[in-house]
């Protein structure tokens, strides 16, 4: 379970994060919504302490942190229980697929390495790229790319993954083979808080569905309540704007 | 100058220099092994900010650069035992070329570390948010992930920097150290062909440094294993495909300066 008290963020005078409050069931898939600088991107760099939020307390399973009092050591203890998957893939760039899969089971987790390439190559397979073990990441696709940003991440076991915009920087092409092994992640009931502008994939996907605007959470609710019923008017002005059916319907 | 010339003296030299060619690449060898330590003592310090330290770095870095080489080794030869002599220390039998390594070995260090800057400050700030994110702790991400990429941008600068090197161990021989020059001079003075023994240094030089450099671009692919299969069909231009090239021109003189972990 995660559960974020109090988050509030600054950077320099602006207040980014006005005291967040966020709980994740185990196995859930929340889908943080809003439009750009809403805050959004900040609060899930916040659970892994990308961003060191200037206070509130996180509990990631087992873990809780509070931030005031947060040294060295206790971020990395948190950093341990989650992982991340970025906008732009940051694969390690010196390294073959097997090899970022690899590095943090064999660095972070201590796995001898024949383990710890087992189960990096199970893991490699589950998300399509089997044949590509000793590709780099110049040598694979945007999509392949973040497939194996996926496998890095999965790998760890961790109690939760972030998705930072898994989709924004690929060619439309691309995106739906990356969400496809998302989806397929979900269906095992692996627990994730996914920041996305993917509308369908929210959705069909999401348990539950956070709308945040303006470093609040304007309001969070299931995914048919928040598409179809939405109560506060900021929401429906932004769905209004971003729901595709609308854009087209000239 | 001295006797006609005759090219036999410039192969009949070749043996004679060649035999003080040790003395020379020990000079550089030496230099670069203090250099590269020196470097990142100084880097270090640029790259996180510490403060005082900072400042005391780039003095240190602004001398070395901003001095003719030539000056710097009379400075260290005959102005380090003097102060050195103030906290009792006799420096009056230490060997010539320690003050010449020394000297050579802080020289280069000083430009090392800029490249050493600039090439860890091109590696994208990804990379290591992505180390962070897999838990891995500050020196693990700086020396599993961004210190060798950085590297592979430094290579084609360092490379320039260790032939800039051995060129400027010639000026050794000023201190009396009996390098390649010193030996080339020697060597005409005994028989007055003095376009020969420098036709013959040279060529020897030029041998030297094609040879160091045909190494460092080995040493280069290898770092840069993975970028340089490219697809056929996204040939771009040879300057634009070495990514190392672009980030050091992005790297250098943005006056960013450094990682803000």
């Amino acid at each position: 379970m995660i559960k974020l008290t109090r988050i509030t963020k600054s950077f320099g005078r602006q207040q980014v994060l006005k005291g967040i409050d966020l709980t994740v069931q185990k196995g859930e898939v929340v889908v943080i919504l809003g439009p750009s600088g809403s805050g959004k991107t900040t609060l899930l760099r916040c659970v892994n302490m990308l961003e060191k939020p200037n206070d509130g307390v996180i509990t990631v399973g087992d873990y809780t942190l509070d931030c005031k009092r947060a040294g060295k050591k206790d971020v990395y203890r948190l950093r341990q229980k989650s992982a991340m998957v970025f906008q732009q893939y940051n694969l390690f760039k010196h390294k073959t697929a097997l090899e970022n899969v690899m590095e943090g089971l064999v660095v972070v987790k201590k796995l001898p390495k024949e383990e710890a390439k087992a189960r990096s190559i199970a893991v490699l397979e589950k998300v399509g790229l089997g044949g590509k073990l000793d590709a780099y990441p110049s040598q694979l696709s945007g999509g392949q790319q973040q497939r194996v940003g996926i496998a890095r991440a999965l790998a760890l076991e961790p109690e939760v993954i972030l998705f930072d915009e898994p989709t924004s920087a690929l060619d439309p092409e691309l995106v739906g083979e990356v969400l496809a092994v998302i989806r397929k992640i979900a269906k095992e009931g692996i627990t994730m808080i996914v920041v996305t502008h993917e509308m369908g994939f929210a959705r069909d996907v999401a348990n539950h569905v956070v709308f945040m605007d303006g470093g609040v959470i304007v309001e969070e609710g299931k995914p048919s309540e928040i598409f179809n019923h939405p109560r506060e008017e900021r929401t429906k002005q932004f769905l209004q704007r971003i729901t595709p059916e609308l854009n087209y319907s000239i | 100058m001295g006797a006609p010339f005759d090219y036999t003296y410039i192969f009949s030299y070749f043996p004679k220099l060649l035999s003080t060619l040790g003395m020379t690449l020990l000079i550089v060898a030496g230099s670069l092994l203090v250099g590269i330590v020196v470097s990142f003592l100084i880097a270090l310090p640029r790259l996180y900010r510490i403060p005082v330290l900072n400042g005391l770095a780039r003095v240190y870095v602004s001398f070395f650069r901003g001095t003719p080489i030539l000056i710097q080794l009379f400075l260290f030869y005959y102005g380090l035992p003097e102060i050195l002599k103030l906290v009792q220390i006799d420096m009056s039998k230490a060997p010539v070329l320690v003050f010449v390594i020394l000297t050579y070995g802080l020289h280069t260090s000083a430009f090392m570390s800029e490249t050493i800057r600039a090439s860890v400050t091109a590696v994208d700030r990804g990379q290591v948010e992505a180390a962070y994110a897999i838990g891995m702790k500050g020196y693990q991400a700086f020396s599993r992930i961004v210190l060798p990429q950085a590297l592979a941008i430094a290579v084609p600068v360092f490379s320039n920097l260790v032939i800039a090197l051995l060129k400027d161990t010639s000026l050794a021989f000023t201190l009396g150290v009996m390098e390649m020059t010193g030996k080339a001079d020697t060597l005409g003075a005994l028989t007055q062909h003095f376009v020969e023994a420098y036709i013959s240094l040279s060529l020897i030089y030029l041998a030297v440094s094609l040879t160091l450099e045909k190494l460092l671009r080995i040493a280069e692919r290898r770092l840069l294993r993975h970028e340089l299969p490219d697809p056929a069909g996204q040939r771009r231009f040879r300057l634009q495909r070495k990514r190392g090239y672009r980030r050091l021109i992005a790297g250098i003189g943005s006056g960013k300066g450094g990682a803000e972990a």
